[in-house]
């Protein structure tokens, strides 16, 4: 059968296109190996793995193995290490696996500190140090700025020796010198009733309030009344009294505790003495402030020129003192029921109103009847005499009158029985003078009421008028 | 108005031109000549010679034909068994020769299906593809088969769960808030392909109604992409005309068809393992507030082998191989057709069965189809057909952006944890709970979750067609549409974390939706077809269109049964249960014109003119009023020139088709709401009161959007067409586009829909096909590509839209999915850099910060100020691919063929959802081994930011961080096919083939796969939310003909 000639193509345009789309498909590469790339070879590696291979860390990877931490430095979550060089640890005893233990673990914390605010962070030992990357220093050592990143956390090279302190209940009861408040302190021991740990039982049935399994610890009464000075998350000022600065307190404290018997008398001012002696926080003498607040709330100055020396602790700073900075107008210092806080009335016909001068802008008013009282609720924090005054003025309309106030306390089916009456007394002629109403010794802590009477003997019966109850400890 | 006329009057002057031109050459002539095949050059006989209506031969032993024809300017066209067919004309020769391709090659002289009938693609002067059924496609779904393979079709698939099918989108987009997929007629009926209902089941994107057609049911799909005629109030977006099977002989043929395959689970994304999970844990725990010696105390940190839990919690899981595996295929397939002169058969059966590559999902479909033809009278012939298609879904949840997705749990649960309980003696058969961290157990969620999707779709159609004299028919086709869509949904106690309702927390919840689809369908024409002119051809159809949908959905909501056994809804507990539901009506009628003419099979001309009307529009929409009710009309018009048919052209042998085509017409988008116009209230609850409230703001001027499209192409064909060129380029102009236009301060909401907006588009197609190699070994080969532009002209104010994290703008000048978020230039390395910057950071809360070391670096654009906020957002990537198209070989030989399809998409970016949730660094979920190089100390320079919880810098914002080149050349399917030589006996062919899908695939893409649409609307493209990915599969097949 006869063939014809059929169609040719371009060949050469072909290959052309084969070609380039050949290259094109040669081209192609994986794409996370592209994007996930890393030319740090340390990030496949533990922080361990790091310590191990660095001949510098020989003398610190020595102290792992010893402390048992290097387990967990090979152990997947984040940690950061400050890792000191052989030169300068050479002089920590091999033998003492404690002391090993507490300094290693005080070079490693678990987590990423990249704030470059200064920040306490919380090592393995379960103390803190103070770090700062901006100035590249863990507890005013220096440190390598730029860390080794490995898998799990960072390795800081440290090029100056930095060791965990003593908290300042350590050094207070360890190392600080023997001394007259130290002594006291050391009395305070003792199993405390300790809610935390407590599990609630039940309730009791007379009072509503819980009953626990009462799980009870040996402690310090400072520590649990005033603040948890061992506390290593948190930070103090702690003062130690000089002898002569602690025997002078307690003589003066025991003139306001007069009511007691001796021995009680002697307790509540030695007490008294040494709970006032923590400030929160940490205060470098350099930063002291003209007045600060203790942990009980009483106004302290503390000056440098009445400190004899000081003591850096991992939780805050202790300061040896030769003078009490409290004033014992702070520590006793006069208490204030104001007139608008007034608890409850013979009726329901008292007005708060404004009063020019009065202390906080307002004073109670009380269109009184004869036996007309106001009521005010009181705690007296220590037993003490204590001295009743006033801040009372009479209306324009009116000329001075009298008015006094009675002490009551809760007597049987919770109605108020008087057990302390002051004579009358005049109103003032301004707000700032305090009129005298009468002294009382409290022998023990209590709640008590002050009702403020008008004198119901004149007709009219004068308002109640009352800016201000001040109640002031008295050693006289 | 003169502008029209104008147009007119150049019409008809055409017309006139091309008449005159026709009759000006007639006459009788003989005509000679030889047929040859193309391969092997040798002369065949039998090869019929015809010039349709007039005279007809048979090509003799010698190949050689004598023909007579009224005038040597017309086109013969020849036909034989085995070869392809083909139009040549004569161009005032005497003695041609002619060489026959192979049936089935690629050509210009294929057959395609238009609206007004089928017709070769030679004669068509619209841009259009087509694509034949075929027994080596393994895919799925309809829409499955038309992936990569037309040029300005990207057919992207939805996710890789079974069934998940494709959002499609011809040419671009046209439209920011309607429905942009094409317009799908099944066998002359509208398809309707939405899904009205939605899910309970998380990251279930859409039902895909095209799952419920078989693809070995189809025997053609046509994409008409730009402006045609009959469909144009809805063409907007490209219509898809698919034909399925009907018997074209009457000897009876019976085909078995069945393919098993197997689907590999993706490639793990490198999340970390337990020892860097861990590490990164710590930071993030100390950074919630929690110090590090705590941290290292708790139970799922500890290292203390003592502790009752350590074995729990001390896990290395790859909790990705827990919900991936590898999935089996099996369908199976008969088809019988045949009957007799008075009555043709095509029925056909399948099952199908599909594992998914997340563990215990599935899809089963059982599918059959009889469509018929009956001669009833000489004059009258009527048709059927029927189908029924139930799919049955075993879903689980899919993407990173919700708690309970499977994708979301396997990358996000700490690799420390176990799926079940583990102790000093092993691993108990006990599933875990969710985790400390509060996270659910995915496999608790894989074994005890129900997420069944039943699909069922009913589609009968009759019609007949009535011919009253010769060429004139009157035919009607009457359809009924009945789709019921059944979804039961558990979500488990066990292992899963409660979720917090408004009134209570569910520990488990189920479910139950039912959506109903009832569609009454009726299409009438009216038809002339002119059969005996040799010189001019033409046919005129005249037609009306109705169309009538009722939908209702229905659902209830349970929770807290009493067990996970205990999975009804009427277990639940009364006070959380909860009821809803929506009913929807909607009708639409179209009145249509269309008028096809050419002369000499050299010049084209078509025209065609649609009105529709829908009760979706407004009462005071723009447009014509017929009926009390307001219609659009949509007119089209294209012509055609065949160049390489005139006289001129004789002498130049190499160029066997030359062709220039142009059309111009105005489409529409009817995808408005049932009750846009109208003021209409709903329930709602407020502090436990029960009263009712305005649900919209009504716009009685609500109408269609208009998309008018432009369109000039060339087709080439070269060699006796073994180079084949087709170009196009379009524009398309959007007008009337739906945008939200902000509303009155006075009614209570802050926009409504209006038909404010509009947007155009550019671009182009150019297509090469080429024979190679033409011998006994025939190797073919194909180079597609496709460029569009879109930009938004006009919009009333700034939209946006989000999905995963992502922010998409609409605005005038930008393109549609425009990412819009902030720019970002690497990490500071330290404070002082940061301090240097001078740069601040306005939290969400207002509050201004200064940025430290480790924070993201985000680029101060609106520099009046020195602040990085909301003002300084940019737009940071385009969704739109710049190129898209497809590259095929098919090399055959005795019989074995292999065909190789690569598919591409370029300069497309993506949003990496996933990366974005997984290098956030916000919370405990695990995270992509990429944050091992998170910045961790003042002074490290690094492109990863710091480790945070809650992430209160927000350095995981929207930025370019995200933004990814989505470019992707992908080996779509590789097939070798033998066709097993059969004598003719009983077996009349049979056909093995081995096949791959997504072989390989060649991106820089860092997620799971390039491939992935969240939805059919338009801004949502290129958003990864971490769907199920696309899957590499292999398939062994067979194909037994009887």
């Amino acid at each position: 059968m006869t063939k014809y000639k059929t169609s040719k193509l371009p060949y050469n345009a072909i290959f052309l296109i084969a070609i380039a789309f050949t290259l094109f498909l040669s081209g192609c590469r994986d794409n996370w190996d592209s994007y996930y790339k890393t030319d740090d070879e340390n990030i496949e590696k533990t922080i361990l793995q790091g310590i191990e291979n660095d001949p510098a860390l020989s003398k610190f990877n020595e102290y792992l193995k010893i402390s048992g931490y290097d387990k967990q430095l090979a152990s997947p979550l984040s940690y950061s290490v400050w890792a000191q060089t052989n030169d300068i640890i050479s002089d920590i005893e091999p033998g003492d696996t404690a002391s090993i233990s507490n300094y290693v673990g005080y070079c490693i914390s678990v987590g990423n500190y990249n704030d470059t605010e200064q920040s306490r962070i919380k090592m393995l030992n379960g103390k803190y140090a103070l770090l700062d990357n901006t100035n590249n220093t863990i507890e005013n050592a220096s440190f390598s700025g730029t860390p080794q990143v490995y898998q799990n956390g960072l390795l800081y090279i440290t090029t100056e020796k930095f060791s965990p302190k003593k908290n300042i209940w350590e050094i207070f009861t360890e190392d600080a010198p023997a001394s007259v408040q130290k002594q006291f302190v050391e009395t305070l021991y003792g199993y405390i009733f300790d809610e935390e740990n407590s599990k609630i039982i039940g309730v009791d049935q007379e009072t509503g309030l819980s009953v626990y399994d009462s799980v009870k610890i040996y402690t310090n009464k400072i520590l649990i009344d005033v603040a948890d000075l061992e506390d290593e998350e948190k930070l103090y000022t702690f003062i130690i009294l000089s002898d002569d600065a602690y025997n002078s307190t307690v003589a003066a404290y025991k003139t306001y505790y007069k009511p007691l018997d001796s021995t009680s008398v002697d307790y509540m001012a030695a007490y008294n003495t040494c709970i006032d002696l923590v400030i929160p926080g940490k205060i470098e003498t350099a930063d002291l402030p003209a007045a600060t607040i203790t942990e009980t709330g009483i106004e302290m100055s503390l000056q440098p020129d009445n400190i004899a020396d000081f003591e850096l602790a991992s939780n805050g700073i202790i300061y040896y003192v030769n003078t009490n900075p409290i004033a014992l107008t702070s520590k006793f210092k006069e208490m204030v029921v104001e007139g608008e806080d007034i608890e409850s009335a013979k009726t329901l016909t008292w007005k708060i109103v404004q009063a020019e001068g009065a202390s906080g802008g307002y004073e109670l008013y009380y269109e009184a009847e004869k036996g007309t009282w106001a009521q005010y609720q009181f705690d007296i924090p220590y037993p003490a005499r204590y001295q009743f005054s006033i801040s009372a003025v009479a209306p324009d309309t009116l000329s001075p009158y009298n008015q006094y106030i009675e002490l009551h306390q809760k007597g049987a089916d919770d109605k108020s029985v008087p057990f302390a009456a002051f004579d009358k007394a005049l109103t003032a002629a301004d707000y700032s003078q305090k009129i005298p109403m009468g002294e009382y010794t409290f022998q023990e802590e209590q709640t008590i009421a002050i009702r403020i009477y008008s004198d119901g003997d004149v007709t009219p019966v004068p308002p109640i008028t009352l800016d201000r109850i001040i109640i002031t400890p008295t050693n006289e | 108005m003169s502008s029209q006329r104008s147009k007119y009057i150049i019409l008809f002057l055409i017309i006139t031109f091309l008449f005159k031109a026709g009759y000006s050459q007639t006459g009788n002539k003989k005509i000679t000549g030889r047929v040859v095949d193309a391969a092997t050059g040798q002369l065949l006989d039998g090869i019929k010679v015809t010039l349709p209506g007039i005279s007809s031969t048979i090509t003799a032993d010698s190949g050689i034909f004598e023909i007579s024809v009224p005038d040597d300017n017309i086109t013969l066209r020849f036909e034989g068994i085995g070869y392809q067919s083909e139009l040549v004309a004569l161009k005032g020769r005497s003695d041609i020769q002619v060489q026959l391709n192979e049936e089935g090659y690629h050509s210009v002289y294929n057959t395609v299906v238009t609206p007004t009938g089928d017709r070769t693609l030679i004669s068509v002067n619209n841009a259009v593809n087509g694509i034949k059924g075929s027994y080596k496609e393994t895919a799925g779904s309809a829409d499955e088969i038309m992936q990569g393979k037309m040029a300005g079709v990207n057919v992207i698939s939805r996710s890789g769960d079974p069934g998940a099918g494709t959002n499609i989108f011809i040419r671009g987009y046209h439209s920011l808030n309607t429905y942009s997929q094409p317009l799908i007629v099944v066998d002359g009926v509208l398809y309707d392909n939405r899904d009205y209902a939605g899910s309970n089941i998380t990251g279930n994107p859409e039902n895909n109604p095209l799952l419920l057609i078989d693809p070995k049911d189809i025997e053609s799909i046509t994409v008409l992409k730009d402006a045609v005629p009959v469909y144009g109030g809805k063409a907007a977006n490209g219509v898809i005309l698919i034909n399925t099977i009907r018997a074209k002989q009457a000897a009876t043929r019976i085909d078995f068809y069945t393919h098993h395959g197997v689907s590999f689970k993706p490639v793990n994304l490198p999340v970390m393992e337990a020892d860097d999970y861990k590490v990164y844990l710590t930071d993030q725990i100390t950074t919630a507030g929690i110090s590090g010696d705590d941290a290292s105390n708790l139970d799922f940190m500890s290292d203390d082998i003592t502790s009752q839990d350590y074995y729990r919690y001390h896990n290395n899981t790859n909790w990705q191989d827990e919900i991936f595996n590898n999935s089996t295929e099996h369908n199976y397939y008969v088809r019988v057709t045949g009957g007799d002169e008075k009555m043709k058969m095509a029925a056909s059966v399948g099952y199908l069965n599909k594992e998914g590559i997340i563990k215990q999902s599935e899809l089963s479909r059982y599918n059959m189809r009889i469509n018929g033809d009956i001669v009833a009278t000489q004059n009258l012939d009527i048709n059927v057909g029927l189908a029924f298609t139930l799919n049955d879904k075993d879903l689980k949840g899919s993407g990173v952006y919700n708690q309970l997705s499977p994708v979301y749990l396997a990358l996000a649960k700490g690799p420390i944890f176990a799926p079940y309980i583990n102790n000093e003696q092993g691993t108990t058969p006990n599933l875990e709970d969710y985790d400390p961290l509060a996270i659910s157990n995915p496999v608790a969620i894989l074994q005890n979750m129900v997420g069944d999707v039943q699909d069922k779709r009913f589609f009968g159609t009759f019609g007949f067609k009535y011919r009253f004299i010769p060429g004139l028919i009157f035919g009607s086709t009457f359809n009924i549409n009945f789709d019921e869509k059944r979804e039961t949904y558990f979500m488990p106690d066990i292992g899963v974390i409660p979720t917090l309702l408004p009134n209570g927390v569910a520990d488990n919840s189920a479910s139950a939706l039912v959506d109903r689809y009832t569609g009454l369908y009726n299409d009438t024409r009216l038809t002339y077809k002119n059969k005996t002119n040799p010189i001019h051809n033409y046919n005129v159809i005249a037609g009306v269109r109705f169309n009538t949908v009722d939908i209702e959905s229905d659902w209830a909501n349970a929770y807290n049964t009493p067990s996970d056994e205990i999975s009804t809804l009427s277990s639940g507990s009364e006070n959380l249960r909860r009821t809803g539901g929506n009913i929807g009506k909607w009708k639409e009628l179209t009145c249509y014109l269309a008028a096809d003419y050419n002369m000499l099979q050299k010049y084209f001309l078509s025209v065609g003119l649609s009105l529709d009307g829908s009760s979706r529009f407004g009462s005071q929409a723009k447009g014509i009023s017929l009926f009390s009710h307001k219609f659009g009309l949509f007119p089209s018009v294209s012509a055609g020139w065949l160049i390489s048919s005139e006289d001129f052209m004789s002498n130049i042998e190499m160029i066997d088709v030359l062709k220039i085509r142009a059309s111009y017409g105005a489409t529409g988008n009817d995808d408005i709401s049932n009750r846009s116009d109208i003021k209409y209230y709903s329930t709602q609850r407020y502090i436990g009161v029960v009263g009712i409230a305005y649900t919209d703001i009504p716009n009685q001027h609500i109408q269609w959007e208009t998309v008018k499209k432009a369109n000039f192409g060339i087709d080439i064909a070269l060699f006796n067409e073994r180079l084949a060129f087709h170009g196009d380029i379009f524009s398309h102009r959007t007008e009337n586009m739906l945008v939200y236009s902000p509303a009155s301060v006075i009614s209570g909401t802050d926009y409504f829909l209006s038909n404010d907006g509009s947007m155009k588009s550019h671009g182009f197609e150019l297509g090469i096909n080429t024979r190679i190699v033409n011998r006994e070994l025939k190797w073919d080969a194909g180079l597609a590509i496709a460029h569009f532009k879109n930009e938004i002209t006009s919009i009333p104010e700034e939209q946006y839209a989000y999905l995963g994290n992502g922010v998409i703008i609409a605005r005038e000048g930008s393109p549609t999915g425009s990412f819009y978020g902030f720019r970002t230039d690497g990490v500071y390395a330290s404070d002082q850099e940061a301090l240097e910057s001078g740069l601040l950071n306005r939290l969400p809360s207002g509050e201004l910060v200064n940025f430290r070391g480790g924070d993201v670096k985000y680029v101060n654009f609106d520099d009046s100020d020195n602040i990085i906020d909301e003002k300084d957002r940019q737009i940071i990537g385009d969704a739109t691919p710049d190129l898209t198209g497809y590259l095929n070989s098919s090399v055959s030989w005795k019989g074995i063929t292999l065909d190789m399809l690569f598919s591409f998409s370029f300069g497309n970016d993506v949003y990496n959802g996933v990366r974005a949730q997984y290098e956030s660094m916000r919370s405990y979920d695990n995270q992509l081994i990429t944050v091992n190089n998170r910045w961790r100390y003042d002074g490290q320079v690094t492109d990863m930011p710091r480790a945070e919880y809650g992430d209160p810098m927000q350095n995981a914002r929207f930025s370019d961080r995200w933004i990814e080149d989505g470019s992707y050349l992908r080996l779509k399917t590789l097939t070798l096919s033998y066709d097993l030589p059969v004598k003719q006996g009983f077996f009349k062919n049979a056909m093995v083939f081995l096949s791959a899908n997504n072989l390989i695939t060649f991106t820089r893409y860092l997620g799971y796969d390039p491939e992935f649409s969240n939805s059919s609307y338009s801004v949502y493209q290129g958003i990864d939310t971490g769907l199920t990915p696309v899957y590499k599969s292999v398939y062994t097949g067979l194909r037994v003909g009887l």
